[in-house]
Parts: structure tokens; C-alpha cells; sequence
């Protein structure tokens, strides 16, 4: 949707030009024509720049040679251009996507939150469902990863903290060896007395 | 103090070298708070930063920060982050404690530079209320691949669910201050309302507003799956009378009349209520409004001027199909804007 919005803004330049050309050549036809049923001219003209010509429109030589011009100008040099700005739209707009889906995203929920009640419900109803009253009050945000993903939490997050999870799963490591070494002794013990 | 920025450029460097480390008593304030306090300038912050002045909080729990954000100019903030790096790596975790209440204002300031302050404001902590961190969780291979939560999973009892085969090492930051996570609260609803309409787009890929946006998102979705639900119902119900002969039908009629009165109301309830000074900014609130006064005029004018049993070419009959034609192309659009509610902000949440 998005898209389709920035191509709408891009083209409008466009458009305004289509439909100068538009006007331009149907009221050369108009003339051709005694001046007769101008509407069925622009109609006619508009049908031309996207191919759908009516050959008996173009019987004088004048008409014709028009026709040429419609044909490069309108069909070939317009239509890549109206191309290019459409891929050029998409590009930014695939570029932004994430701000433009997070910016839509905070408008709804701010939409939500001031329009209304409801969610102050689902609050309330989050917080009976969990029966704990201070889930929702002040608390430090948590966000867990795997330890081998790519690094795109920020700068302060590098070689430092994969050492000191490191160090923190060798320390958890070498607990549970304690553990198995004590295991293995209290098996050895009970060998033994057999 | 006021002699002192009376003084020339040079004058006021020697000055500024040699009160660095200056330490007041009882209010634990130094020359990066003095500075910020009563003439805040550019020249003063980035003076403080080249001369390794501590970035610290006074016995109030006020750093330079707060000072900046009390005077209003968000600029010189922007200083400070442009430089995070020198700043932030060295401020000790009671400090950023104190960012709580300031957190909305750092947002406010709007420049890519934020997302070199909110790097710093996570870590990588080592223990909750005293308990360890788990360290490994069982992962699904699905895109839900983390959990956002309040601090209560990491609780040992709960915590340890997690670990079961299949368990692989985890990464876990934290933001290093508290926020109010109530959806009408000063800063979850202050982030919300400053994230409709910010100028950097980089600050909405920093994990922090992104977790945060995917947080109130799972609370509120709900309201929105109900509306589309609801949406999709009343757009099938018009299909069917706009395409069948169903149209023919005088029930039929009063009720899409009937439900669409229901659906004016509501929108005039938000265009005219709490939501009054945000309605015509939205281009959908537009379509919508378009869309029930169209129903109506169409429906009033298929009873006054219409012949369903008219010639094909009968000019009534042919507005008419026009107006539902429009409506349909209207219904449509708003249909596939629904789409976008099934959409994830953030990969770290679960």
C-alpha cells in the first residue's frame, strides 16, 4: 500500500505532462476532425498513447505524421519513464521499509491507546491472566538472542560481551563437571563398599 | 561562573582545562553539570567531552543529560551522542538508572545519533535479583526465535523451563534502565506518540524501540484482528449484495443499511472524540468516511430513482452500478490495508 502511494505522489509530475500531451494532440485531432465531438477526440488521443489506435483516425497525412510522434514521444519515451519512476518509488520505499512499517505500526498503536479504553482492559486482563499486579509496572526490557547470530544490537555489544558469555557458559560448565566429578566419587565410594 | 564565559575563546579553554576535575560538595556536581546548567552551549559540552570531564549523575540523580532536556535544546544532546563513544562506555550502571525519567526527551532528539546513545544503554547483565541468568534456551526453528518478556521469566523456576534438549547458547541484554511498560504511561505512551512522526529512520532499527514497538504490539493486536475480522465480514456481506440478487432482497438492503449506520457511528464517535485532532491526518480514517457516506447515498438513491428490472442502458441503473463499482474499489484497498496488522517488528520477540 505504501507503494502504491509514493508511485501516486511520484507520477503526479508525470501525469500533469500525460495530460498536457493528452490535451495537445486532441485538439489537433479536434481540428482535423471539422471540430467535431472534442470529448471523442481527448477519448480517441488517450487511446493512441496506449496502443489502441483507430486507423481510421489517421487517413490524412497530417493525422499520420502526428501518429508518428505519438508513437515515439508518447509510447516509448513516456513509458520508460513512467517505468524508471516506478522503480525508483519501489527502491525507496523497499529502502524504508522498516521506518515506514514501524512508524504505521506506533501511529496504530497510539490510535489504540488514546482512542480507546480497550486497551487499558487488555492491561488489566494481562495483568489477572499472569496474577502478578507488578508484571506491568517499571521493569528492565530483556531481548535474548543465540549467542552466534550477527551482531546488530549496537556498538557497546561486540567482543566483550561473546567473552563474557563465554566465560559465563564455561563457568556453568565447569559447575556441572564439579558436579558429574562428585557423582562419579559418590559411585566410586558405593563401588567400593561393594 | 559568569566571569568565566565573559572571557575570550582562549581564556575560557585554559579555564575550562583547568576546573575538569572539579568536584562539588554536598551536591556532587562537576563542571559537565555546571556547564549544562547555566549556559548551556556546544562549545561548553564538547570542551567538557575533549577534556574527559566524567559524565556523571549529583546526589539529585541529575546528569548533564537532564540539564540539557530541562532547558528544551535537544541540540546539544545531539552532541553528546554524536560522541556516545567517548561519553557512554565509562558511565557506571547507577548513572544510566537515572535515564528512566528522560528517556522520551532522548528519543525527541531525533538525529541518527540516538541509536549510539541506545547502544549503550543495553548490556549484557549477569544476574537478576541476585539469581544467574540462564544462559541456554531451547530455540524454535521457526522466526519467532526470541522471547521478550518482563524480568519474570528469568526467574530460576522459570528459567529453567527453558532448558531442555536441544538448548543452545543464548545471548541476553538488558536495557540498563527501567521503563513504565503501562500502556498510558508517561514514557511507553510519550515513545509511541514521538515514534508516529520521527525524521530518522534509523532509529527505528535500534533492537530497543523495535522490542518496544513489538511489546505493545502483541497487547494490542488483538483490537485489530477483531476490526479486520469484523471489516471482512461487512466487506463479504457487501460483495454479496452488490454482485447477486441479493440487492433485490428488502431485507438484505436494511440490514447493510442497518450495519453500516453501526460503522458511521463508530467513526464519527473517533473522528469527534479523544481522536478528534488526529482523523484527518489518516488517509485511511478518509477512505472510511468516504466509504459509509457513499453506502448511504447509494442505497437511498437505489430506493428513490432505481429499477432493478430497467434496460441495461437505463441512465439510473447505470449510476448506480457505477457508485457500487466505486465503493467496491474503496472496500478493496481498506481490505488489503489489514494486511499489514500480520506483520512482525522485531525478530526478538517470541
Amino acid at each position: 500500500m505504501r507503494i502504491l502511494i509514493e508511485v501516486f505522489k511520484d507520477i503526479a509530475s508525470f501525469t500533469l505532462f500525460t495530460g498536457v500531451m493528452i490535451i495537445g494532440f486532441g485538439m489537433i485531432y479536434y481540428n482535423q476532425n471539422n471540430r467535431n465531438h472534442f470529448s471523442l477526440a481527448i477519448w480517441r488521443t488517450y487511446n493512441a498513447i496506449y496502443g489502441n489506435q483507430i486507423e481510421e483516425d489517421y487517413d490524412t497525412p497530417v493525422t499520420m505524421i502526428f501518429n508518428v510522434f505519438i508513437s515515439v514521444l508518447m509510447n516509448i519515451i513516456l513509458f520508460n519513464l513512467i517505468i524508471s519512476f516506478m522503480a525508483n518509488s519501489f527502491a525507496r520505499v523497499r529502502e524504508n521499509l522498516v521506518s515506514s512499517d514501524a512508524r504505521e505500526k506506533a501511529y496504530m498503536l497510539f490510535k489504540a491507546i488514546k482512542y480507546s479504553q480497550r486497551f487499558k482492559y487488555l492491561d488489566l486482563r494481562n495483568t489477572k491472566c499472569l496474577k502478578r499486579k507488578e508484571v506491568l509496572e517499571k521493569g528492565y526490557m530483556f531481548i535474548m538472542r543465540r549467542a552466534n547470530e550477527s551482531d546488530d544490537i549496537g556498538s557497546n555489544t561486540g567482543l566483550e560481551d561473546q567473552l563474557k558469555t563465554f566465560s559465563l557458559s564455561l563457568n556453568e560448565m565447569s559447575g556441572s563437571i564439579k558436579t558429574l566429578e562428585v557423582k562419579i566419587g559418590l559411585l566410586l565410594e558405593k563401588q567400593s563398599y561393594r | 561562573m559568569k566571569d568565566l564565559f565573559e572571557l575570550s575563546s582562549d581564556g575560557f579553554n585554559r579555564h575550562i582545562t583547568a576546573l575538569r576535575k572539579i568536584h562539588i560538595y554536598p551536591t556532587d556536581t562537576n563542571l559537565f553539570h555546571i556547564l549544562t546548567e547555566h549556559i548551556p552551549t556546544a562549545a561548553g559540552i564538547k570542551l567538557c567531552i575533549d577534556n574527559g570531564v566524567v559524565f556523571e549523575a549529583d546526589s539529585q540523580g541529575i546528569t548533564p543529560l537532564h540539564n540539557i532536556f530541562s532547558h528544551s535544546q535537544h541540540e546539544l544532546a545531539d552532541i553528546i551522542f554524536s560522541r556516545a563513544k567517548e561519553v557512554f562506555p565509562h558511565v557506571r550502571q547507577q548513572v544510566f538508572e537515572t535515564f528512566e525519567n528522560i528517556f522520551v526527551d532522548c528519543i525527541k532528539v531525533d538525529t541518527p545519533n540516538v541509536v549510539n546513545f541506545l547502544s549503550y544503554c543495553l548490556s549484557s547483565p549477569d544476574t537478576f535479583e541476585s539469581y544467574p541468568i540462564p544462559r541456554y534456551a531451547w530455540m524454535p526453528s521457526s522466526s519467532h526465535l526470541f522471547k521478550l518478556s518482563e524480568s519474570r521469566i528469568f526467574t530460576p523456576e522459570v528459567g529453567t523451563k527453558f532448558v531442555w534438549p536441544g538448548a543452545e547458547l543464548i545471548s541476553i541484554h538488558a536495557l540498563r534502565f527501567k521503563l513504565d511498560l503501562f500502556s498510558y504511561s508517561k514514557t511507553n505512551f510519550g515513545v509511541l506518540d514521538l515514534l508516529r512522526t520521527l525524521k530518522s529512520p534509523e532509529i527505528y532499527s535500534s533492537p530497543i524501540i523495535r522490542v518496544l514497538l513489538e511489546y505493545n504490539w502483541r497487547r494490542a493486536r488483538e483490537i485489530y484482528y477483531a476490526e479486520a475480522v469484523l471489516f471482512v465480514a461487512f466487506a463479504v456481506g457487501f460483495l454479496l449484495y452488490a454482485s447477486t440478487v441479493l440487492n433485490q432482497v428488502f431485507l438484505y438492503e436494511v440490514a447493510v443499511f442497518v450495519v453500516n449506520i453501526v460503522y458511521a457511528v463508530l467513526l464519527l464517535i473517533e473522528q469527534f472524540g479523544r481522536f478528534k485532532e488526529y482523523y484527518l491526518s489518516d488517509y485511511w480514517a478518509a477512505t472510511d468516511t468516504i466509504r459509509w457516506v457513499l453506502i448511504f447515498v447509494t442505497i437511498i438513491f437505489r430506493w428513490k430513482y432505481v429499477d432493478l428490472e430497467a434496460p441495461e442502458d437505463d441512465p439510473s441503473l447505470r449510476a448506480y452500478n457505477g457508485m457500487l463499482g466505486f465503493i467496491i474499489l474503496i472496500i478493496t484497498f481498506r481490505m488489503a490495508s489489514y494486511f499489514r496488522i500480520f506483520k512482525e517488528t522485531s525478530k526478538y520477540s517470541n
